[in-house]
């Protein structure tokens, strides 16, 4: 309760917040006033900020914020907000459901665990939040409500700042150029004496269409000459200044003066200063599609050099603070005819899909971004609505040519748009006509949608004649909408390239992860748009749209040979030894008897080809790596699929991304491509599709077989972190109880582990790496982060070895536990995993570090 | 006549026992085990300690991993 003082105060200041907007609504304040009072407040906030643009986040031992006041009804609140821009939020107040929608409009989920949330105030975060209709006062006034102490000024200023610039600018695309355009001559005058935007701009050449459009007087004092003022000019000067928007003609007659604007700077001393700099501003080139004109509503807008539009994003966006906004007002478009696409009614939008559509078509245009959904949750669904609903031609750029296929179905399973119509440019076909992709007939045009992928818009060089002219027709066509699947394994270049190539209003990024290792996901920003939505995985798995998923760790003691090698290896060698650590495979072998027992369906996932090899021959069951023929995939997979025969097989890395297996529950990681978070994340993404089999708390299983005392451990830990932040758990085993009461494991004798690893020392290293890279070839995005962790890996893994000092060990107990799970390993079916899951998790100092954060 | 050296055992795992083989062989004109006793014991010169935990120091933070966050 608050005590009555408190609440006579807040009375007092909701009253005053009340006169005052109500002063602004009756009064209209006088704008010279109102721009003096924001410019006060602008200073106030910038003092505030001290002059940083962002906050210092480096965690130190300095940041103590028990300063900030605790309300008396904090605990009815459930939001924490710290002076460095991070809001916690606890998941268990009966307000969560509200503060939780409006802290993913407002901020980035950082980390999101079953109890206590954590958010980040960012730029992109709160500008998308202007765009869906906040405004920056709203977020402070509901932000404080929800906070249990008082605001922290330093936030309310951050969130001000930046929500204050928003919207003042936009970019379009017109006729296949891009125009800047703003309603504020200031912000106009910025763009163009600045230093990265003015170059870019194009002067319209001499009979270019829609001629100079400039603007309405602009009731600025005359101008001195080269000065910042003077660009824009002076209405009483007479010369040919800003024009309305809508009436370009009108000054058409004066386009010889104001094309040649280079020229008649280069004269600005003998001319008049405010005309001739007027005509610079002026002859910015024709508007964007226009809504008639409005006399009061001013429109700057100049072209400006198709390259150069990601440069300038990028710079309005961090130096000037003027984010462009990027929307594609579908409706009004009536240049590109609209298709007649609809959803089939059979399909079926879940809530979180519509509430990540709705983000993107806010304000009944659409809006350019990105949306994070998990692996298996219906991110084609988001993509096919979404180009329903926009029925304006459509590109989809996807990884590989399996899902151009799988892009292609998707279509014609959602739509109403007939497959006839649904194009596709890949390498296999070729093109149409040409006869040159006899065998599969599978011929690339270009439809109302059309699939690609990356690498046939990247790619400029190595191109069959025949493939021209359906690039080209590609080129020319102007796209409503294009979806790009797989948004985070794009390589910037070649992004840049494809964006470069082809132009679309609006686009629309979807992916499961976004991150990547080399930390070049904030380009996305600039290069697509900001993130619209970000699912919950965990609020999705309650729901009963993704499995339930339990995660382990697995530690295998290296034995000692295995660790004396590792000790004095080369790095390629050391990945085959703790890959081939006998105790792995038992414990991997192990594992697939206990869950073939459960009659589960497992999938074996191993980096290292020689290791897949050996861990298929051991095991005798299936296999399939890069080099595996279709055939021969199709088949295995039916099997697996299908079939009490097959129930686990072996997959190298293609199996990451492109097969698509639903039946599969169970997941065991034998290596991995080093530290790579979204390889982890994808792989999870392999089993979470919704598993019938109800009744039990944990209907899926994934296991990391980690080597202990090896770099493997650095390795687990990072790629955990992920899948951490959405809220899953990683239970550590360090012992698989039973592992040693089961006869029939491999390696149980010295002799056979020793010669285990004379075939892996004999294997060659330096082979085995080159069959990788072949694997490598399939997948398109992997190569560049992978020559990165190459570099490091010399330095993490200088000489490995750990101590894990146990504070429980398994004494008195373990007996009675391990007698127990014999018992469970012998059962046939329906046993209770948690008996062996269970037991064997100790404190443990590294978790105490870990945990400790 | 029997002859006493004055030294410190070591109880480690099995890895670790590998480790410090190897960092012994790497120190090779002064060596510090005295004795390998099996698996998980080693006997080795009292001057060696401070080295020893060093080390392992050094090797524990190289397998871990630090959010940066």
């Amino acid at each position: 309760m608050p005590s009555n003082g408190d609440r006579h105060t807040r009375k007092r200041r909701r009253r005053r917040d009340a006169e005052a907007s109500s002063d602004d609504e009756e009064e209209e304040e006088p704008p010279l006033l109102r721009r003096a009072r924001e410019e006060r407040q602008e200073l106030e906030d910038d003092a505030l900020l001290r002059a940083t643009d962002e906050f210092d986040r480096e965690v130190t031992e300095a940041q103590d914020f028990s300063t900030l006041e605790l309300k008396p009804d904090h605990e009815a609140r459930p939001v924490w907000v710290s002076g460095d821009g991070r809001i916690f939020l606890e998941t268990f107040s009966p307000l969560y459901k509200q503060a939780y929608d409006f802290l993913v409009a407002i901020s980035e989920p950082q980390s999101r665990p079953d109890v206590v949330h954590e958010y980040c105030l960012s730029k992109p975060a709160l500008q998308s939040a202007v765009s869906v209709g906040l405004d920056g006062d709203s977020i402070v006034s509901v932000l404080s409500r929800l906070c249990k102490t008082s605001l922290p000024p330093v936030v309310a200023a951050y969130i001000r700042k930046h929500t204050r610039t928003f919207g003042k600018a936009k970019i379009i695309l017109f006729r296949g150029k891009h125009y800047i355009q703003t309603f504020e001559e200031s912000v106009a005058r910025l763009f163009l004496n600045d230093s990265i935007i003015g170059p870019a701009r194009v002067l319209p050449t001499p009979g270019s269409e829609g001629g100079a459009v400039g603007a309405p007087g602009g009731g600025k004092p005359p101008a001195g000459g080269g000065e910042v003022a003077g660009v824009l000019g002076d209405s009483t000067a007479g010369g040919p200044t800003w024009n309305v928007e809508g009436d370009g003609v009108t000054l058409a007659g004066q386009d010889d003066a104001v094309s040649d604007a280079a020229m008649v700077r280069s004269m600005t001393a003998a001319l008049d200063e405010g005309t001739s700099d007027a005509a610079e501003l002026g002859g910015a080139g024709p508007d964007g599609p226009s809504d008639g004109s409005a006399p009061a509503q001013k429109t700057f807008s100049f072209q400006v050099r198709s390259d150069a539009v990601e440069a300038i994003k990028q710079h309005c966006q961090k130096d000037l603070n003027y984010p462009l906004m990027e929307e594609y007002d579908f409706r009004a478009d009536e240049r590109n005819a609209s298709i007649d696409m609809d959803l089939k009614p059979i399909a079926r939008i879940r809530p979180y899909q519509e509430k990540s559509l709705s983000k993107m078509f806010g304000n009944g245009r659409a809006r350019s971004g990105i949306i994070v959904l998990p692996c298996g949750a219906g991110k084609s669904l988001v993509g096919v609505t979404a180009a329903c609903t926009v029925k304006k031609p459509t590109l989809c750029l996807c990884t590989s040519s399996v899902s151009v296929e799988q892009w292609r179905y998707q279509f014609a399973l959602w739509s109403t748009l007939p497959k006839e119509k649904i194009g596709r440019f890949t390498a296999v076909g070729g093109a149409a006509g040409s006869g040159g992709g006899g065998k599969k007939d599978a011929p690339s045009f270009v439809g109302d949608v059309t699939v690609t992928t990356y690498h046939m818009l990247g790619n400029q060089n190595k191109r069959s004649a025949a493939s021209m002219p359906v690039l080209e027709a590609l080129k020319n066509k102007e796209w409503g909408l294009m979806l790009l699947d797989e948004v985070h394994v794009v390589p910037a270049n070649i992004f840049r390239k494809v964006l470069m190539n082809v132009n679309a209003h609006c686009k629309l990024g979807l992916t499961a992860t976004l991150l990547r290792e080399d930390n070049k996901i904030g380009d996305l920003v600039y290069l697509i748009g900001p993130k619209l939505y970000e699912a919950n995985w965990l609020d999705l798995q309650r729901q009963g749209y993704l499995a339930t998923v339990q995660c382990a760790e697995v530690w295998c003691p290296m034995t000692a040979e295995f660790f004396r090698e590792y000790l004095s290896g080369t790095p390629g060698a050391r990945k085959l030894l703790y890959a081939m650590n006998p105790n792995k495979v038992r414990s991997c072998q192990f594992l697939v008897h206990f869950h073939e027992a459960r009659k589960d369906k497992v999938i074996i996932f191993s980096d290292t080809l020689f290791a897949l090899d050996e861990y298929a021959r051991l095991l005798k069951r299936p296999f399939i790596r890069g080099d595996t023929p279709q055939a021969e995939r199709l088949r295995i997979l039916h099997l697996f699929q299908h079939t009490p025969m097959v129930n686990t097989i072996l997959l190298s890395k293609v199996g990451d991304t492109s097969i698509d297996i639903p039946e599969a529950n169970v997941l065991i990681q034998v290596s991995s491509h080093y530290g790579s978070r979204r390889q982890e994340a994808q792989r999870l993404g392999r089993i979470l599709r919704p598993k019938p089999r109800a009744g039990q708390n944990f209907n899926a299983f994934f296991y990391s077989l980690v080597s202990t005392d090896t770099a493997e451990m650095f390795y687990a830990a990072k790629r955990q972190k992920f899948l951490t932040d959405q809220g899953y758990a990683f239970k550590v085993i360090t012992h698989l109880e039973g592992l040693d009461a089961s006869p029939d494991l491999c390696y149980s004798k010295r002799e056979e582990q020793l010669e285990l690893l004379a075939s892996v020392l004999a294997a060659d290293a330096s082979a085995a790496s080159a069959t990788d890279a072949l694997d490598e070839a399939v997948d398109v995005g992997e190569r560049a982060s992978m020559m990165r962790n190459k570099a490091s890996m010399a330095h993490l893994s200088g000489g490995a070895g750990r101590e894990y000092a146990e504070f429980v060990r398994h004494g008195g107990s373990s007996q009675v536990a391990n007698t127990m799970a014999r018992k469970v390993a012998t059962r046939v079916s329906g046993v209770d995993v948690d008996a062996v899951m269970g037991r064997g998790v100790v404190r443990h100092s590294l978790f105490r570090k870990r945990l400790g954060k | 006549m029997p002859e006493a050296t004055h030294g410190v055992l070591v109880t480690c795992d099995v890895p670790v026992k590998q480790f410090l083989l190897k960092l012994d062989n790497d120190r090779a004109p002064d060596r510090f085990i005295v004795a390998k006793l099996d698996e998980t014991h080693l006997f080795i010169h009292a001057w060696a300690v401070d080295m020893i935990k060093d080390q392992l120091e050094r090797l524990f933070a190289e397998n871990q991993y630090e959010s940066l966050t």
